[in-house]
């Protein structure tokens, strides 16, 4: 087994993963992108009626969907909608909707219901700014003001990101969205993408950004 | 089209999603296929949704406020253009990337708003532009038209995508004398053609400079161009502008600016893209004025010892105090580099077989390899072919500095630290760490690969107290000091771990180049790995100049190439500096 360096303050626990060549320690607790299997058994613990179990996973999931989410709110949106209310609901939402979902392997599982929230989200988004600009013709009040993100990178470039993404196969979008959008680790990307090895989703991730920036240079031209 | 399996585009891929700086602006200007650049410039696009999400403000990127025209007062059309984003402001507007649906393309707007007391008269602005309009040279961008539009007077002009020599000055540091020579010849030349149409530029400076994507030294900004045809005193009458530390000593006595002055400030650029000081210093422009009067003047030789004389002597007969002493025209500074170049570019090796996006790196690394091979002349891998061979700076070809250096890999474990040496053995949960001391400032590299090739970079990494260049004369402890106990963690087991360090008193691009690709160590973060490719073992062989760069061989590893093992002490080294230590990692210790 191929030894590995972690830079870390204090003791990382060592562990041994089989289907890791790095022996990559778990993510932290908290993280949008967690061990696959705890989220499954939380999952089927809320199906069942555990509202324990459901607020453990809205704990889990929900800070970084909100963070992800505030970033691509305008202002105005923003204060009309409460983040936090958006994201809730979605989640919930999509929690009701999984009683038929079988997942192939828990990874699986992972990459659906991060996915499905993303693009709940976004949904919801544009519905929002389509609504502002209905009230802004009545108003004469500014239509939409850019969100953060769109602010970072301008209007054009994240139009092109979009459209580029859209156009991706869904597991080169789903690896670009984990890696670029929500910071997953590689190793939570091979559980979700089901790679063989860290070394195939490190590749994988790469293709994907290629393939995107190249799509993107086609909307340019 | 470029295929997704392109090498170097996985590669900054690779870089982008790792969280690891890219050298754009090196990886812009020495890309030649017009595709390529094309999917570069969208990664980089990509590499800031990428901070974005990681909440890291991007370092080398304009911010949201100077990247949208989203403030109240800025307009989202002018005339027929449709304005995308600001992309410079300063103390006399701002320039937008537009989009003009006549010529179909993308163009660079600068935007002026009359009635500030700015010191612009809009009929000689437009009078100016239209002149401008009038210099055909690809040197020069070029300016499409002007108006006045909405209070306004708006000249749009094509739009260059590349980097200012500011900001490459920023990233790369400072430059040879021959690279920067070539660049002063192109821009002798946009000068030239700029004279020749009745005008001199007036604000020559790095920041009107821009190193397009693809190589093209373009020279931008006529915001002060001045009509030569005018009567003097008209045109010093507008002498407002310029950057002090570029402006000609004649102009401070209220002489007119002229074709005089245009070779000054070439000359201080020139000067400054060598040294990144300025011949005659000063913070404000009293103190660059006082500094004139008292005669203060930085010589490039002082600063350069290392640079030809030819290249020297040009500098400063551009830089004279006495405009009579200066080439008398931009031709005649041109020829002077030119003569320069001219012996510089006869190397005896020309580096053709290297890939372009490398050989700017190559050219100080390959200087040290050949200083490597000398060291290291009883390795049986060190033939002498790449000693010959021609760096970027051959005009430039110094010994490398002498240093000296000690350093030592340390295993910590149950609170006791010990020195590894050789054959020495690890275990998960071991801690390792380094202690550095050197004599000089010196850039170091850590990079560690096991039996498979899987590799990581060690350091230098983000974030981290202690960065590159080390500095001299006090003990170092890396990764960091961040934290008391910042330290490497081994976490698995199984077979040996080679450390390869690299030391260098120059900084190595191309290494880093190639490292930026690894897999880097973050806190309480998984760490993956990853084999350099054989093409870039080819490279680093080469720069270490042992071989002529050919591919790897396959199964090829860093610790087969640099086999000069971690001694006990100080040594004494010039130039770059590589040593191995193995230690032993068993699956059961």
């Amino acid at each position: 087994m191929i030894g590995t360096l972690t830079l870390t303050l204090g003791r990382v626990p060592t562990m041994a993963d089989s289907r890791s060549p790095a022996g990559v320690p778990i993510a932290p607790e908290g993280d949008l992108c967690v061990e696959a299997e705890s989220s499954l058994t939380l999952l089927q613990r809320a199906r069942a009626g555990d509202e324990a179990a459901r607020n453990a996973l809205c704990e889990r999931y929900i800070p970084r969907l909100q963070r992800w989410a505030h970033g691509r709110l305008p202002a105005s949106a923003r204060g009309a909608l409460e983040t936090v209310d958006l994201v809730q609901d979605t989640f919930i939402q999509v929690l009701r909707r999984l009683d038929d979902f079988e997942p192939r392997h828990p990874g699986a599982f992972q990459g659906y219901l991060r996915l499905t929230l993303v693009n709940r989200i976004r949904d919801e988004i544009r519905r929002v700014q389509h609504r502002g600009v209905a009230e802004a013709l009545d108003t004469a009040s500014p239509a939409s003001d850019p969100s953060p993100l769109e602010q970072a990178i301008g209007q054009e470039t994240l139009e092109r990101y979009e459209a580029a993404l859209a156009r991706l196969k869904d597991d080169d979008r789903e690896a670009v969205i984990m890696r670029a959008e929500l910071g997953c680790s590689y190793a939570e990307i091979m559980e979700a993408l089901d790679k063989p090895s860290i070394a195939a989703t490190y590749m994988t991730v790469s293709r994907a950004l290629v393939r995107l920036a190249q799509e993107m240079s086609h909307d340019r031209a | 089209m470029t295929a997704p399996d392109d090498a170097r585009l996985l590669s900054v891929a690779g870089s982008i999603s790792n969280g690891a700086s890219v050298d754009w602006d090196r990886l812009s200007a020495e890309e030649r296929d017009a595709d390529t650049s094309r999917v570069l410039r969208e990664l980089q696009a990509v590499e800031r949704i990428v901070e974005f999400h990681r909440g890291a403000e991007p370092t080398d990127a304009p911010t949201a406020e100077d990247t949208m025209p989203s403030d109240s007062t800025a307009p989202r059309t002018w005339g027929h253009l449709t304005l995308l984003e600001r992309i410079d402001k300063g103390a006399f507007g701002s320039v937008y990337r537009a989009h003009d649906p006549k010529l179909q393309a993308d163009v660079a707007l600068k935007l002026v708003p009359l009635g500030e007391d700015r010191g612009l008269d809009p009929s000689r602005a437009l009078k100016e532009a239209r002149l401008l309009a009038r210099v055909r040279h690809p040197n020069v961008v070029r300016v499409h038209g002007a108006d006045v539009i909405d209070g306004r007077v708006g000249i749009w002009m094509e739009f260059v995508e590349g980097q200012t020599l500011t900001t490459l000055l920023s990233a790369r540091g400072s430059l040879g004398p021959r690279e920067a020579a070539l660049m002063g010849a192109d821009l002798c030349q946009a000068l030239a053609a700029v004279h020749a149409a009745g005008l001199i530029h007036g604000d020559v400076k790095a920041r009107n400079v821009m190193r397009e994507a693809g190589g093209r030294t373009v020279l931008m900004d006529f915001g002060t161009g001045k009509d030569l045809r005018l009567p003097p005193r008209v045109a010093a009458g507008i002498d407002v502008a310029g950057t002090p530390l570029y402006i000609a000593p004649e102009v401070f006595r209220g002489e007119p600016r002229s074709a005089l002055s245009d070779v000054y400030s070439l000359g201080v650029l020139l000067f400054h893209l060598v040294t990144a000081e300025y011949p005659v210093p000063g913070r404000t422009r009293a103190e660059v004025e006082e500094a004139h009067t008292r005669g203060a003047h930085i010589r490039l030789r002082d600063r350069r010892p290392d640079a030809p004389s030819a290249f020297v002597d040009a500098i400063e007969r551009a830089i004279a105090i006495d405009p009579r002493e200066r080439f008398q025209s931009i031709g005649a500074f041109e020829a002077a580099l030119a003569r320069f170049l001219g012996r510089a570019d006869t190397p005896a090796h020309a580096p053709s077989a290297w890939p372009r996006w490398i050989a700017a790196g190559v050219g100080v690394a390959s200087l040290i390899g050949a200083a490597y091979w000398a060291e290291n002349r009883g390795s049986k891998t060190a033939p002498p072919a790449v000693t010959a061979r021609a760096p970027v700076d051959s005009g430039a070809a110094a010994q490398p500095a002498v240093y000296r250096i000690d350093t030592a890999l340390y295993k910590r474990r149950d609170s006791g630290e010990t020195r590894l040496r050789p054959g020495d053995r690890v275990a998960p949960g071991d801690e390792l760490f380094a202690r550095l001391r050197v004599s000089a400032p010196t850039y170091l590299y850590i990079v560690n690969e096991d039996d498979n090739g899987e590799s990581f970079l060690l350091f230098p990494l983000p974030g981290q107290a202690v960065e590159n260049p080390i500095a001299a004369g006090t003990p170092v402890r890396v990764p960091g000091t961040r934290a008391e106990d910042t330290t490497w963690q081994i976490t698995s087991a199984g077979g040996r771990e080679h450390f390869l360090i690299f030391a260098s008193s120059e900084r190595l691009q191309a290494f880093e180049e190639l490292f930026a690709a690894l897999p880097r160590p973050t806190f309480g973060k998984p760490v993956t790995s990853s084999k350099l490719s054989e093409g870039a073992l080819g490279k680093l062989r080469g720069v270490g100049g042992l071989t002529a760069a050919p591919p790897a061989a396959p199964g090829a590893r860093l610790a087969s190439i640099f086999t000069s093992p971690l001694g006990d002490g100080e040594e004494t080294a010039r130039g770059l500096w590589v040593r191995q230590l193995t230690v032993e990692n068993p699956a059961r210790p």
